[in-house]
């Protein structure tokens, strides 16, 4: 507990919970290269967290201390796993495991957008991630990845005039 | 050209609403001035679409349960009792019962966030009242917003004919409804008393029937407020008939004498909960969501008790009403396919799983008398032998999109703080785009939404307007809590201004169901909605996403207003509601659509109604015009199944005799039950703007088809049914496994143009899998 002794009320945090654990778990496991075992404990360990923290401190920025906890955990992760540590941005996204419930719904056009969005770069991936998947704002998703505001715009621009051009040439 | 245009970032930060207002505007302006930029928009705005979507089908994971209980178990021990704020605003008396079970219980950790006891009650029939009957013991996480998401949707005590008013024509609410009042805070203490003294009449009460009671005698026994016990805030009354509302272990282990609990539920509950630290990952029993369930799953769903067989010399009349909703095919398919687990029994409504496909039922012919046509056969059980299932069809006139009547159509969009998972708004823009595709210059469309304020977003407008639609949707932004009351009022009143004769006026709800009502109560809500309905401007429900799902509120509602309940969970549902079926959702055919079926004794010793639980109609209501009953669209289809047995069968599943009536002798045979009759169905429907019902009826006679000769239609509805009866574990699903679903279902598949029948046998493979 924090030193206000303020603490959430149990409904904030299962509300926090419902909100954010779909995109956590879809950010954490791309992030981490399908391992959706090494996703869990990520998100979990992030609402742990969250749990500690004072609600007046973080509540007004709530979604972003969310994925940069969730962000920072994962990098950590790929630490213990990597003997040499190594830059967020190169963090391997490798294929999904295909899951269970990923092998069931084929739709074909998702596939195809799935594809092309994989042949991004990982920055364009993750903010198009943080802001379509997430819900974050422009200001939010600097906050969690570092770079400015404008680079963020810069990023998810590029993001979609690619995607644009490539489904254009399919 | 379009290059240098597409250099400009603004284009992406506009359409997702990053600009500042001014930089909006300027922004717009030089759309208009240039076309190609807008042309741009317009192209990358295609993308994010597209992506959302992507994004928010990939975001389909949730916590294992056991690692949110770890969550909210951590949670717990850093937000001891003491110290709770002065925000709680909790009816204390409401309270006390569950506070009193909490003593029985000896610790309130024990109860984990979502656990809660729902109390037995009767099922009764939609149209009956609905008495809230269940307690939730809620223990260290009893807040406002909390026991407001419990409590929405809770007040069905009173019937929808509001017959439940007193002669002053006061509306008396359920203490369900004055507990849910009062937790939208802004109640004057005289009412807090009453709420209390209701709330506490209630909790006191014994059994299902007791809140009804307590509140048509409210003045007559007066409990005063000081008599109640200890006030504890750490509990919350759910008033909700009905929750399948989560179970804890320490919940039930303290059977406090007033509640009656659902043994057979709870034994079941606990040995899953027995059998859950071997299985930690995604395989969750089902009972095991429902009654512990920590993934923050909320829905809500109508207990349902199933149709038991009817001795034919007891009863020889069954009533009930049409169904055409397909939610729960919808809700059942996302728990099997994505979710990869059994949906709670609750979920599973047998009718609505049958009646999501479309079958190859005959219209009836252009110039045919009845707007549907009628047909039935009995064929064999495949799941008994020895009994005999009969299958009732009846299929609504189609209509071309070009024949449709002009449409008024008035969206009425939640854009709640819940509605904010990206499954759930995006996919209710990409909805109304598809439905949007379906309309001509001549029919008009508006958008309420409903949030902290109600508000209109798009005064009525030709449907061709694409763009100032679009503009609309692309405005819209999730946030601020639910006030639907006022919200519905608005798209009423907007429905009304620009009222079709003779078209269809429709308000059309996309909500996840979380439906705060707000200032209205549902009680009048329902109301509402009724007498919208009996003016011409009837209600569809269009349910998304999952975890906060008020099911049987929506099915209510919906049910009330004319119109039907499907359940959004894929872009591929929204193409086939609200494309594929524009018509039927849009226009209705028959209203108040009933069926009574009277068996011969002669010929049937007995009969079960497979699903339609909540539908089942007094006898008295077939002849009653002011009974509302269910809603045909336009080329929809209906199917009902009986399982008979035939007389001089034995079997176990036929009831005890009951001994002769003393004074009075049995019923005679007829001349009519020598004939080779086996039952008769009549029907009755209003037209879609009349008030006297029309009746058609005809006998049906048993031709022996064995289950092999029935038509692929009869043995695909057969499989669904019993799929049904599975999920729901059923003690009437005979003799047939998982397995035997998919063989018939495979085999019985028909050319199968939607590929639906290829997509229910992936479902009955998963559950079979999980059933395990």
């Amino acid at each position: 507990m924090t030193e206000s002794g303020s603490t959430w009320p149990a409904e904030a945090i299962n509300a926090l919970v419902d909100r954010y654990e779909r995109p956590l778990l879809a950010y954490a496991g791309r992030m981490l290269g399908g391992d959706w075992q090494g996703a869990q404990d990520a998100v979990q360990e992030t609402f742990l967290r969250l749990c500690r923290e004072d609600p007046a401190k973080i509540e007004s920025r709530v979604a972003a201390w969310l994925f940069s906890v969730c962000r920072t955990r994962v990098i950590d992760m790929q630490r213990t796993n990597h003997s040499t540590p190594f830059d967020s941005s190169q963090v391997a996204l490798a294929d999904q495991s295909p899951d269970v419930s990923e092998s069931v719904i084929k739709a074909e056009d998702r596939d195809q957008l799935y594809d092309l969005v994989e042949k991004l770069t990982q920055r364009q991936q993750e903010v198009l991630r943080l802001r379509l998947q997430a819900g974050l704002s422009y200001r939010e998703i600097a906050q969690v990845t570092g770079l400015t505001i404008g680079n963020v715009g810069f990023h998810l621009h590029a993001a979609v005039r690619n995607l644009r051009d490539s489904l254009a040439v399919s | 050209m379009s290059d240098s245009i597409w250099d400009d970032p603004n284009v992406t930060a506009y359409i997702l609403g990053e600009l500042s207002e001014d930089e909006a505007i300027a922004f717009e302006k030089r759309m208009q001035e240039n076309p190609s930029l807008a042309e741009v928009v317009a192209e990358a705005r295609s993308v994010t679409d597209q992506l959302q979507i992507m994004y928010t089908e990939d975001a389909d994971k949730t916590l294992d349960p056991i690692r949110r209980e770890a969550i909210t178990e951590r949670h717990s021990e850093h937000s001891p009792e003491t110290k709770r704020g002065t925000a709680w605003r909790i009816p204390l008396i409401l309270l006390a019962t569950a506070a009193a079970l909490l003593l029985l219980v000896g610790s309130p950790y024990l109860f984990t966030p979502d656990s809660t006891v729902s109390s037995e009650s009767a099922s009764s029939p939609r149209s009956n009242a609905r008495d809230s009957g269940g307690f939730s013991g809620n223990a260290n996480t009893a807040i406002d917003t909390e026991i407001a998401s419990l409590m929405s949707g809770v007040e069905q005590t009173n019937s929808p004919q509001g017959d439940v008013r007193d002669d002053s024509g006061v509306e008396l609410k359920s203490a369900g409804a004055m507990a849910e009042s009062y937790m939208d805070s802004e109640m004057d203490d005289a009412d807090m008393d009453d709420a209390m003294d209701e709330a506490s009449m209630d909790g006191f009460g014994m059994g299902a029937a007791a809140p009804r009671k307590a509140a048509s005698k409210k003045s007559a026994g007066r409990i005063p407020k000081n008599s109640a016990s200890p006030r504890k805030p750490n509990a919350a009354f759910s008033g909700q008939q009905g929750d399948t509302l989560p179970l804890s272990e320490a919940a039930i282990a303290p059977p406090a004498p007033m509640f009656k609990f659902q043994e057979k539920r709870l034994r079941r509950a606990l040995a899953d909960k027995a059998e859950m630290p071997g299985e930690p990952d995604r395989l969750v029993p089902p009972d095991q969501s429902s009654a512990n369930d920590v993934s923050g799953n909320r829905d809500r769903f109508e207990n349902l008790t199933e149709n038991a067989f009817q001795r034919v010399s007891d009863a020889p009349l069954s009533t009930f009403s049409v169904d055409v909703d397909t939610a729960s095919y919808s809700k059942v398919r996302e728990y099997l396919l994505k979710q990869r687990r059994l949906p709670p029994v609750d979920a599973v409504r047998i009718e609505e799983l049958v009646n999501y496909f479309n079958y190859e039922y005959l219209p009836p012919n252009d110039d045919a008398k009845h707007p549907f046509a009628a047909k039935a056969e009995i064929i064999d059980c495949p799941w008994n032998d020895n009994h005999r299932l009969a299958r009732i069809a009846l299929k609504g006139k189609t209509m071309q999109p070009k024949n449709r009547p002009l449409s008024n159509l008035v969206f009425l969009l939640d854009t709640s703080g819940s509605m904010s998972s990206p499954n759930k708004l995006p996919l209710v823009k990409a909805g109304m785009n598809m439905l949007l595709s379906q309309l001509g210059e001549n029919d008009r469309v508006a958008i309420v939404v409903y949030a902290g304020s109600a508000g209109l977003v798009l005064d009525s407008t030709p449907a061709t307007k694409t763009r100032k639609i679009e503009h609309a949707l692309n405005t819209l932004a999730a946030g601020g809590s639910t006030n639907g009351g006022q919200g519905i009022q608005l798209a009423y009143q907007t429905a009304r201004d620009n009222f079709i004769d003779g078209g269809v006026n429709r308000v059309i709800l996309c909500t996840d169901g979380d439906f705060n009502v707000g200032t209205t109560g549902t009680g009048s809500l329902v109301r509402m909605v009724e007498k919208e309905a009996a003016g011409q401007i009837f209600l569809s429900v269009l349910g998304f996403g999952m975890g906060n799902h008020n099911d049987s509120m929506l099915e209510q509602i919906s049910g009330i207003g004319n119109g039907n309940y499907a359940f959004i969970d894929s872009q591929k549902e929204a193409q086939k509601v609200l494309v594929d079926q524009a018509s039927g959702t849009l226009v209705t055919i028959a209203k108040d659509v009933k069926l009574q079926i009277e068996f011969n004794p002669r010929m049937v010793s007995a009969y079960r109604l497979i699903g339609y639980e909540n539908r089942i109609l007094a006898k008295e209501d077939f002849n009653n015009d002011k009974k509302d009953a269910g809603e045909i669209g336009a080329g929809h289809a209906v199917t009902a199944l009986y399982e008979l047995i035939p007389a001089g069968v034995q079997g176990t599943s036929i009831p005890p005799k009951v001994d002769e009536l003393k004074y009075q002798s049995a019923n005679k045979l007829t001349d009519a039950a020598n004939g080779d009759e086996s039952l008769t169905l009549k029907l009755r429907y209003k037209q879609p703007d009349g008030n006297t019902s029309q009746l058609v009826e005809f006998p049906v006679i048993d031709n022996e088809t064995t289950f092999e000769d029935a038509d692929h239609d009869a043995r695909f509805a057969a499989a669904v049914a019993s799929f049904g009866m599975q999920l729901r574990e059923s003690e009437y699903s005979g003799n047939w496994n998982m397995q035997k679903v998919i063989d018939v279902a495979n085999d019985a598949k028909g050319e199968d143009m939607s590929g639906l029948r290829a997509e229910f046998v992936e479902m009955a493979t998963a559950a079979k899998l999980l059933k395990q």
